[in-house]
């Protein structure tokens, strides 16, 4: 059985259907949830965001009139609800110290990360990942992981195609530097060992 | 040379992204989200939206407008008013056509603008409402 679409479930939901709401809430509280962590960098008030974004989602789903995708229409209602909890908290949304210059060799480290040990990359990923400014965590995610178009992503953030361009180089570069840093000590001794 | 740097690059990114994946909230994530929608149901029954005019009232008022203009229609009703007779409309009629109203013309230009001044007018009140829906949807 192939999984019915959204559609669907909004219908189901919009005639008084809690049910169908829970199907659309387990689809999409792992991204919703992945991008208020990116944002907020705290698991508890990830947690609040993310099911915060869900009831107003269920709020306005009439409203909702299905000029996008309904993932993109909750996404966006994720991103300016983390964001918003940002202001709340009054904590600095960007960091504007960005580092691009290019420090990193990406064969060496390519090497050194497949020697590692599994689950200790995917700590060592999953910091890096962190690592980035809010905004360019999410930007990333939304690209790599879930595969938005740029167009997409403008949607949900609100910025231009060539603003999301370059923030999108620009984390590229951030990424490769920050592993860079983490991995020193093991490329330093592959080289040693080389 | 470059350009292959970045595609690269790139091609690494996209795997390191991939890897990491997403988050999973708790496990009792979904379960909260529907108590707290369960909640704002029941609140919001509590305290829903009662219209103004209720339906029985929208009844009578249909209900005696048909029947006053059936009256007016087909019945044979006189009206005979000690302060508004006929007698008193048709002075009014007589004393209205001895005054003239001024006589006032526009240009063609101050026509044009005017209708594009309302055309605008309109079509910012569009734009405007569509802003504000966008707005309401996320706040």
């Amino acid at each position: 059985m192939t999984p019915k679409e959204d559609h669907y479930y909004i219908e189901e939901t919009l005639h008084g259907n809690t049910h169908a709401y829970e199907v659309l809430v387990d689809r999409y509280k792992s991204m919703v949830f992945t991008m208020a962590m990116r944002i907020s960098k705290n698991r508890e008030d990830a947690e609040e965001i993310a099911q915060d974004t869900f009831l107003k989602v269920f709020k306005s789903l009439g409203s909702f009139k299905g000029e996008s995708k309904f993932s993109t229409w909750v996404y966006k209602i994720a991103y300016y609800g983390s964001l918003d909890y940002l202001k709340k908290k009054k904590r600095i949304v960007e960091s504007d110290a960005v580092d691009v210059s290019e420090v990193y060799n990406l064969s060496s480290m390519e090497s050194v990360l497949e020697d590692i040990d599994k689950k200790e990359r995917l700590v060592i990923l999953k910091d890096a990942v962190q690592k980035l400014s809010e905004k360019d965590s999410t930007i990333v995610t939304l690209y790599y992981f879930e595969e938005l178009s740029i167009k997409e992503i403008a949607m949900v953030t609100g910025l231009t195609p060539e603003v999301l361009k370059v923030r999108l180089f620009r984390s590229r570069k951030q990424l490769a530097n920050i592993l860079h840093h983490t991995l020193e000590p093991e490329i330093v001794e592959s080289y040693e060992r080389g | 040379m470059k350009e292959d740097k970045e595609k690269k690059l790139e091609a690494f990114v996209k795997q390191l992204v991939k890897e990491v994946g997403l988050e999973e909230p708790s496990a009792g994530f979904t379960k909260n989200v529907l108590s707290k929608i369960d909640e704002v149901s029941l609140t919001t029954q509590t305290t829903g939206y009662t219209p103004l005019i209720s339906r029985t009232a929208w009844f009578v008022v249909a209900m005696v407008s048909i029947s006053l203009l059936i009256i007016a229609a087909y019945g044979n009703v006189e009206f005979d008013f000690s302060l508004i007779n006929s007698a008193f409309f048709t002075k009014l009629s007589e004393s209205s056509s001895r005054v003239s109203l001024p006589n006032i013309s526009f240009s063609n230009v101050v026509v044009y603008a005017a209708l594009a001044l309302g055309f605008f007018f309109y079509v910012q009140i569009y734009l405007l409402r569509k802003n504000w829906m966008q707005k309401e949807v996320l706040y």
